[in-house]
């Protein structure tokens, strides 16, 4: 008797907890078991300043030292990925990596050969992948989130963002369901007080995607917003937004600024509760990243593509934005 | 924010007070008494309000006494090249090394970082203490009886953060693995038979915390869950041959000074102190390293490198740098400050050439020497 109102309670509480995982939109995430996570991030045309500062080398593409040691601080080791590749090097480069990390910058997208084709590779490949239950997470960082956004709606003109103004840095006014999203179901309170509170998150983007940006290519059905900020003539736009199948996540604001960048004129937020906050979006990243297994063919195959491979230039001390630099692929003086 | 609040007490106020005269004025009080009432009144809010916004400022200024510095800029000690790296840079004859992930880490937790180099006269070390906000001293391989080393260097460091602090000027320290070690060696006196133990303590362990190890400095702000992962874990990554035990700290009568906050096992199952701290100077040694779970990655050394356990490892370098932000030392122009730091200097890929260290910073190359 005891054995079978044992047996009862057990299934009623089986049950249960079956229909709570069915209302929830809880899908069986891959267990984030890869500790040696590797995070390819995208490099993106030189920058019009920097390029004045190296005319001869002429660089290809540069990366922002921060990008890389805010993913490196969250426990993963990086690997530059190059512009203006055929597809099938960024084929060849997502099956070694364990994600990708599209940093910011002020490139435009209707370049050829630039950030946005190698951008539109890396995003239909990762597609590709997750569709086959190979799970690979993509970030994007405000351009990178932007060049989301505009993926998702096809790339056409005009691009599916808006003009606005916004450097300042602001607090995240959170969705009420914000908690009910991969990024954010399980942030700790204390950052998420700290995050809508406080002052802490950098913008620096003369663009935005807008809820009607959303609207007008239907992509809420695919794309949840978890929260805005206003732009400086406050203009609501969305700060953070992410996928609905594919783990694929997007912030406006710069988390990897608080800690890495020092620029005395752009005031930016260092306080721990400002680095705590902020770092909390790498911490994420890298975690998904952790559930993907793709790894390189052996230590030395490793070793050859790790960013370890380029110096950092440190153009801070040139008046750049930027405290350090990677640059890729000089050119030299054309004749 | 506060005029916001005055003004909303004053409104709520006259309302009050307009409510109070009309009142008086319906129960038939004389004129003449309703002003000496509101005039009395109003003498006694006004000067209550005064003495309030007098002790409210107060507070303000102790506050302001203790504001952080947010942009610290934190000296790391180089030491003697190590002799696994001297043989694949024999050409450069580097004089001293910094392992990046030590820099890395003290970044991650936003501060700037410049290198300290050794073999350096008294002053260099003074001058320099003098525009930074602190100075960790990473662990290593290097022995402490060598002249014009880390353990010179760290002597100086050591007694010159001493006179600062005991002049009031806050000044942190923080020794890791043997950074620790010579902590301890030099509170015991440098010309005594140095004050540790062998031991072989090379894996990971959890740390068994004292009982009071919540009152500690260190300890006092760490989450739940991180002290949970490192107590119950194998977590905190141990490389060392020389242990400190409880018996060194007496031997010394050092237990005055130095409080114990968590022990740690050796492979032999020696009981070795894993985290100290200074009782008056600001001072932070941890026999493990945290450093290495985020930033190292040669395949032959595993670590718990689980999102919590990063999160729990990180904490050392956060306290660290919190403690740094109380110190206002600065350049004295930006100039001074860019051409010191450690951005002026490229790591080497150790890593690739199978070094123990994954990058690494050399300075002062010996060519032909």
């Amino acid at each position: 008797m005891a054995q079978a109102r044992a047996a009862l309670l057990f299934s009623v509480v089986h049950m249960l907890g079956c229909e709570g995982a069915a209302t929830g939109k809880e899908e069986i995430l891959p267990p984030a078991t890869n500790d040696r996570p590797i995070v390819g991030i995208l490099s993106q045309e030189q920058s019009f300043y920097l390029h004045s500062k190296y005319p001869e080398e002429n660089y290809t593409s540069y990366i922002a030292a921060s990008y890389v040691k805010d993913v490196e601080a969250s426990g993963a080791r990086v690997v530059p990925i190059l512009i203006g590749k055929p597809r099938s090097y960024y084929e060849e480069l997502l099956k070694k990596l364990n994600g990708v990390l599209l940093p910011g910058g002020a490139t435009y997208f209707n370049q050829s050969n630039g950030y946005a084709d190698a951008g539109q590779y890396i995003y239909e490949i990762a597609m590709k992948m997750n569709d086959a239950g190979d799970y690979f997470p993509i970030f994007g960082t405000c351009l990178g989130f932007e060049l989301l956004i505009i993926l998702a709606s096809g790339r056409g003109e005009p691009e599916n963002r808006i003009r606005c103004y916004s450097y300042s840095n602001m607090p995240l006014d959170f969705t009420p369901d914000f908690r009910n999203s991969k990024m954010f179901a399980e942030a700790p309170d204390e950052l998420v007080d700290i995050l809508a509170n406080e002052e802490v998150t950098v913008n620096a983007h003369q663009f935005c995607i807008v809820d009607k940006n959303l609207n007008a290519f239907n992509l809420t059905k695919d794309w949840q917003v978890t929260s805005y900020s206003d732009d400086d003539f406050d203009v609501q736009f969305i700060a953070t937004i992410e996928h609905t199948r594919y783990p694929f996540y997007g912030v406006q604001f710069h988390p990897e600024k608080n800690s890495f960048e020092w620029k005395l004129s752009k005031k930016y937020p260092h306080s721990y509760s400002a680095i705590k906050a902020n770092r909390y979006f790498m911490d994420f990243f890298v975690n998904e990243c952790r559930r993907n297994v793709h790894t390189f063919a052996n230590a030395a195959e490793e070793n050859k593509y790790a960013i370890y491979n380029y110096e950092a230039k440190f153009t801070g001390v040139l008046g750049s934005q930027h405290h350090e630099c990677y640059f890729f692929e000089p050119r030299g003086l054309k004749n | 924010m506060v005029k916001l609040k005055y003004t909303e007490y004053t409104r709520v106020y006259i309302i009050i007070e307009v409510l109070t005269i009309a009142l008086m004025w319906c129960v038939g009080i004389e004129f003449a008494s309703i002003i000496m009432i509101v005039y009395l009144k109003t003498v006694f809010v006004a000067s209550a309000v005064f003495l309030f916004s007098c002790c409210d400022g107060e507070t303000a200024i102790q506050s302001e006494h203790i504001k952080m510095n947010e942009r610290p800029i934190i000296g790391i000690l180089s030491q003697e090249q190590d002799y696994r790296l001297k043989d694949k840079y024999s050409q450069e004859n580097f004089m001293s090394y910094i392992s990046a992930s030590y820099v890395k880490s003290v970044e991650a937790s936003g501060a700037r970082v410049l290198p300290i180099f050794i073999g350096k006269s008294r002053n260099y070390y003074k001058e320099l203490m003098s525009k930074i906000n602190g100075v960790l001293y990473p662990g290593g391989n290097t022995w402490f009886n060598q002249s014009d080393g880390y353990a010179d260097a760290g002597q100086h460091i050591y007694e010159i953060a001493q006179e600062f602090n005991d002049a009031g000027d806050y000044f942190p320290l923080f020794g890791t693995c043997l950074g620790f070690e010579l902590f301890v060696i030099m509170a015991s006196g440098k010309d005594r038979p140095e004050n540790r133990v062998h031991c072989v303590a090379i894996g990971n362990y959890p740390l068994m915390f004292t009982e009071d190890y919540r009152s500690s400095k260190l300890f006092n702000q760490i989450s739940k869950k991180s002290a949970d992962l490192l107590e119950k874990e194998n977590s905190t990554v141990h490389h060392h041959q020389f242990c400190i035990v409880d018996e060194n700290l007496e031997r010394y009568n050092l237990t005055k000074d130095w409080r114990v906050s968590s022990h740690s096992m050796d492979n032999q199952g020696k009981k070795f102190i894993s985290s100290i701290e200074h009782r008056r100077y600001p001072f932070y040694g941890v026999q493990f390293h945290p450093e290495k779970p985020a930033f190292e990655w040669n395949k032959k050394n595993k670590y718990l490198r689980s999102r919590d356990a990063i999160d729990a490892q990180r904490y050392f370098m956060d306290f660290f740098v919190e403690e740094c932000k109380r110190n206002s030392h600065k350049f004295i122009d930006e100039k001074e400050e860019t051409d010191s730091l450690i951005y002026n200097y490229k790591p080497y890929y150790t890593g690739a050439q199978g070094a123990y260290f994954t990058q690494c910073y050399f300075f002062e190359p010996q060519m032909g020497h």
